[in-house]
């Protein structure tokens, strides 16, 4: 700021607000572009399967529209600076994920896999809460920084869902091989959903405390830089705790995405290569280590490596999933004229990518992890953006944890990783994951707002001589 | 803190290259081998997904594809399915395709390259794909007929049994059934419980009504193989003698001492033959006179002349494979003996033996044999019309002058008297092979009508297990059910 001379005795001149862009315009846009594409890929799909517009499409595009509108309106009042692509983007995802729920509805229905009735309107009233889940964090959390100070409730709750399903009775928890879910009445939750939310922000916190003991006490051995035995606590803990839900609820996949996030958010903290290099080779050892004795994760890892080893039994569904793939080729069959509900369990769960690479095809499926990559690139720039470490920590958290999600669900069932049981973030059926990711989407556009807030304004510093009390 | 976020925001980004990448392997790069896997039921639904092309046979089409409802689009439907099994044979949803269905499944199933441009058009044009059509050339009279008479047969019991008719002049297939048969729609329904338990039963079936004994099963051809017998004599003479049907040949009257072996051959039924001519011999089918001729001419001789009629090489293809037909190589006195009259290794399709009366018929020339006629496009336009080839040539016009004769004269007053037709000239000859003990003999006919123009040429075997089915003669059970496939290709001309 160039030094002006003012006038001794002048009044100082408000200074006035540099001017940040707020584009809660774009995002309005943006938004109706999603529901567009929504309610196309639905007529699409009633095209194709009766020949005729479904009889709802009008009603539905006003209900959701209406919806979008509200959350919108939401953002444009309590988070105005907020980033103007992450909630269009989870928004087009979320409701691609209800026509392809729908789409694979009459297979699943006709093969008892879901209810009578379809699992579409169940996921539209999940939808329709996740959005009223992410207006409430909008609405009532001030501040993200409020959230590091309790870092260690979150993080004893954190780990307790994510525990809680393998202490308790596998006729609870136990579906499909897997112990990660509480199953009570009718109900059904995957607690490790919300768990990983809570454990972020407690690692965000804490590694944030720590970073210096960690960063910068450690011995330099063959170029790298080796942490102290003491730092090396926290990694320990986490690893056993990672192993521990390994073991107990044979769910490899949150176990992967829990410790990734968090060696992920330990280099950040640290910059040290060394801590990533030791985080990975703990967990492929421990991993490896497990699957020797776990027949459910010996078993994914065999047909991980030999797909078409038992096409009718253990290896049927990624067989399966490949078929679909290789059958959607470039451009895709077009909705509801694949084949991928042969999948059948969790076909519209895990293995939804599948629809995705069959009827939409490779074009269909790269706009689709495109997608994917916004969210991510958007969260890791507000973290970039924010100010406080512990904003910055937490939001490239948020975004890697959703990275890593992608990657785990999507390369299971693409067979570039064994196949783990995540559900495809926002595109899969199922209340719990859905909500959790709208209130990681919550928690996003809330950083965001705070990074591209532009700070009050200082008061500046006049050029008046220091008033001496002459005498 | 944002240099490593920079790093972190690589390796995120670095993550969805690897998924991209990977999407397309498999959706392009590997694409094919995922798709042609036979556990992808997508190969199955999209073959059901157009209706497949028809199989004709005389302007009828005995197989169609009608609309269905659930995933399968189509179904396959026979009509008079048992009687077509053989030639048809079915399009399965979990068994796959057998006989012309797999034969000409690309033309059926419209993939073929020769459709391409119609099925762009039809595309076009808004009509969806749809498979060429085949015409066969069998005649519905004849195929009923020999299916009629192998169920007749002995009914109920277990019969086994075979019917080959051909046109002589052209090699066309005129009929061919095989005994037990089937019905190829309980394999092409798409309710995969029943199809399942059709599959089951008929694979548990002893008496294996899926094969085609026509053409894939060989059989000893018994006292038919005279007729080669006769054309080896006659091509290479006997004691430096030329030969023809009224050569008399010197042999025992009711018994043949086979050297080095305690071996005889006798006539059947006690006749006595003794030194006759050959017209003679063949018609009252004398063992003793033959087995002399096989014992005259040697192994060696008899296998050329068997070879020259298509023994020993790869049974021709119709499009189906038919088996080889053995004559044996390498054999003794006493086996040349028992192979002249068509025992000892010698084997035979009925398919082989149509083609043997029919070359007769033919004035020598053995023509191929096929069972498609036409192939038609998808709006029914003939594509291509299969036209007759030589295959071999035996013998000369003059020696399957006095064959036929010789086979005239067995229908007039020897074994084949039961395939007289009144004011047609019938030629045969009667086989009756001895299996091993406790067997019944296979009865043989082979024959073709009118002699002095022939148009059908025929094969009938019948396997009677029925242990108490009494005399199991070539003339007796075989003859009466050549004669009406004859009756029936004469009567539908």
């Amino acid at each position: 700021m160039p030094m002006t001379s003012i006038p001794a005795g002048q009044a100082v001149p408000a200074p006035s607000e540099p001017y940040v862009p707020k584009r809660r315009n774009v995002e309005a846009v943006l938004l109706l572009f999603a529901l567009v594409i929504g309610l196309f890929a639905y007529a699409n799909v009633g095209q194709a399967a009766t020949g005729k517009y479904p009889s709802n499409l009008a009603t539905l595009g006003v209900e959701f529209g209406l919806a979008l509108l509200a959350v919108h309106l939401v953002v444009r009042r309590f988070a105005p600076y907020a980033d103007p692509v992450i909630l269009p983007v989870a928004a087009m995802i979320n409701g691609l994920g209800l026509v392809l729920i729908y789409r694979l509805d009459p297979y699943n229905e006709a093969n008892n896999l879901v209810a009578k009735g379809g699992a579409a309107s169940n996921q539209a009233i999940y939808t329709v809460l996740g959005l009223a889940v992410f207006a409430v964090i909008v609405i009532f959390l001030k501040d993200h920084r409020i959230l590091q100070r309790y870092a260690y409730i979150s993080a004893l709750v954190g780990l307790f869902m994510i525990a809680l399903p393998a202490v308790l009775p596998a006729s609870i928890s136990e579906v499909n091989g897997a112990r990660s879910w509480i199953r009570l009445g009718g109900f059904s939750v995957q607690p490790a959903e919300f768990g990983k939310l809570l454990l972020v922000s407690f690692f965000a916190a804490y590694l944030h405390a720590k970073r210096d003991a960690l960063a910068l006490a450690s011995r330099r051995v063959l170029g790298l830089y080796l942490p102290r035995g003491r730092d090396l606590g926290p990694i320990l803990v986490c690893w056993a705790f990672a192993m521990l839900i390994l073991i107990r609820e044979t769910d490899l996949g949150v176990s992967l995405m829990f410790f990734g996030a968090f060696v992920i958010m330990l280099y950040m903290a640290t910059e040290r290569t060394s801590w990533l290099i030791f985080g990975l080779l703990l967990f492929v050892s421990g991993a490896t280590a497990v699957a020797n004795m776990s027949a459910h994760v010996m078993v994914r890892v065999d047909s991980w490596l030999h797909p078409f080893s038992d096409v009718t039994g253990r290896t049927r569904q990624l067989a399966q999933s490949l078929y679909a793939f290789a059958n959607g080729g470039l451009f895709g069959t077009g909705l509801d004229r694949g084949y991928s509900y042969q999948i059948g369990f969790a076909n519209n769960a895990d293995f939804m990518l599948a629809t995705v690479g069959e009827e939409l095809g490779l074009l269909g499926l790269t706009a689709l992890f495109i997608a994917y990559a916004i969210i991510v690139v958007r969260g890791l720039k507000t973290a970039l953006l924010v100010r406080d470490p512990y904003g910055k920590m937490f939001a490239a958290g948020l975004a890697s944890t959703f990275a890593l999600q992608v990657f785990i669900t999507a390369g299971g069932v693409m067979r570039v990783i064994p196949l783990t049981g995540l559900p495809m973030p926002f595109l899969a059926y199922g209340g719990s994951a859905l909500m959790a990711n709208w209130i990681l989407v919550g928690l996003l556009i809330k950083i965001s707002d705070a990074a591209r807030r532009p700070l009050p304004p200082a008061i500046p510093l006049s050029d008046e001589m220091t008033q001496v009390v002459k005498a | 803190m944002n240099r490593p976020i920079k790093k972190v925001a690589i390796f995120c980004l670095a993550l969805f290259a690897v998924l991209f990448v990977n999407a397309n392997y498999i959706q392009v790069i590997n694409a094919s081998s995922y798709t042609s896997h036979p556990d992808n039921r997508r190969n199955l639904i999209y073959a059901f997904q157009n209706p497949r092309g028809q199989i004709i046979v005389d302007g009828k089409a005995i197989a169609t594809s009608t609309p269905s409802t659930g995933t399968l689009k189509y179904l396959r439907q026979y009509t008079n399915g048992p009687v077509y099994a053989q030639a048809t044979g079915y399009y399965s949803v979990n068994f796959g395709a057998t006989s012309i269905e797999k034969a000409e499944n690309p033309l059926l199933q419209g993939t073929d390259s020769r459709l391409a441009t119609q099925q762009f058009l039809n595309q076009l044009e808004d009509k969806g794909k749809s498979g060429g059509s085949v015409v066969l050339t069998l005649n519905s009279k004849a195929q009923q007929a020999a299916y009629d008479g192998l169920a007749n047969v002995d009914p109920g019991k277990e019969v086994e049994g075979a019917v080959v008719a051909l046109d002589p002049k052209t090699g066309a297939i005129l009929a061919m059934v095989s005994a037990p048969s089937f019905d190829p729609n309980s394999l092409a329904t798409h309710n995969t419980t029943d199809e399942a338990k059709a599959a089951n039963s008929l694979a548990a079936d002893a008496l294996q009504p899926e094969l085609n004994r026509a053409l894939a099963q060989t059989y000893p051809p018994g006292s038919t193989f005279k007729i080669i017998t006769s054309a080896a004599a006659m091509d290479n003479g006997l004691n430096g003698a030329p030969v023809d049907e009224n050569t008399v040949i010197p042999s025992p009257l009711n018994t043949l001492q086979l050297p080095q072996s305690n071996s005889t051959l006798s006539n059947d039924a006690g006749e006595t033959c003794g030194d006759t001519t050959l017209i003679n011999a063949f018609t009252l089918s004398c063992n003793t006179v033959y087995g002399q001729i096989g014992l005259d001419l040697g192994g060696t001789k008899l296998q050329t002349e068997a070879q020259k009629w298509g023994f020993n090489t790869t049974g021709p293809s119709v499009p189906m494979n038919a088996s080889t037909s053995v004559f044996p190589q390498n054999i003794s006195q006493a086996q040349a003996a028992q192979s002249a009259i068509g025992q000892f290794n010698v084997r035979m399709t009925p398919l082989q033996g149509a083609m043997m009366a029919a070359t007769v018929a033919n004035g020598g020339v053995m023509m191929a044999p096929y069972l498609i006629k036409q192939e038609l496009d998808t709006k029914g336009n003939v594509m291509s019309t299969t036209g007759s080839k030589q295959l071999y040539n035996p013998i000369t016009s003059a020696q399957a002058g006095e064959l036929k004769d010789m086979m005239v004269s067995v229908v007039q007053n020897g074994t084949g008297t039961k395939a007289q037709i009144n004011g047609v000239q019938v030629a045969g000859k009667t086989g009756t092979a001895q299996r091993g003990a406790g067997q019944n003999a296979l009865a043989w006919f082979l024959a073709f009508a009118p002699a002095n123009d022939p148009k059908v040429a025929v094969a009938v075997l019948v396997q009677d297990n029925n242990p108490n089915a009494g005399d199991v003669y070539g003339g007796s059970l075989a003859a009466p059910i050549a004669k009406n496939v004859i009756q029936a290709v004469l009567g539908s001309q």
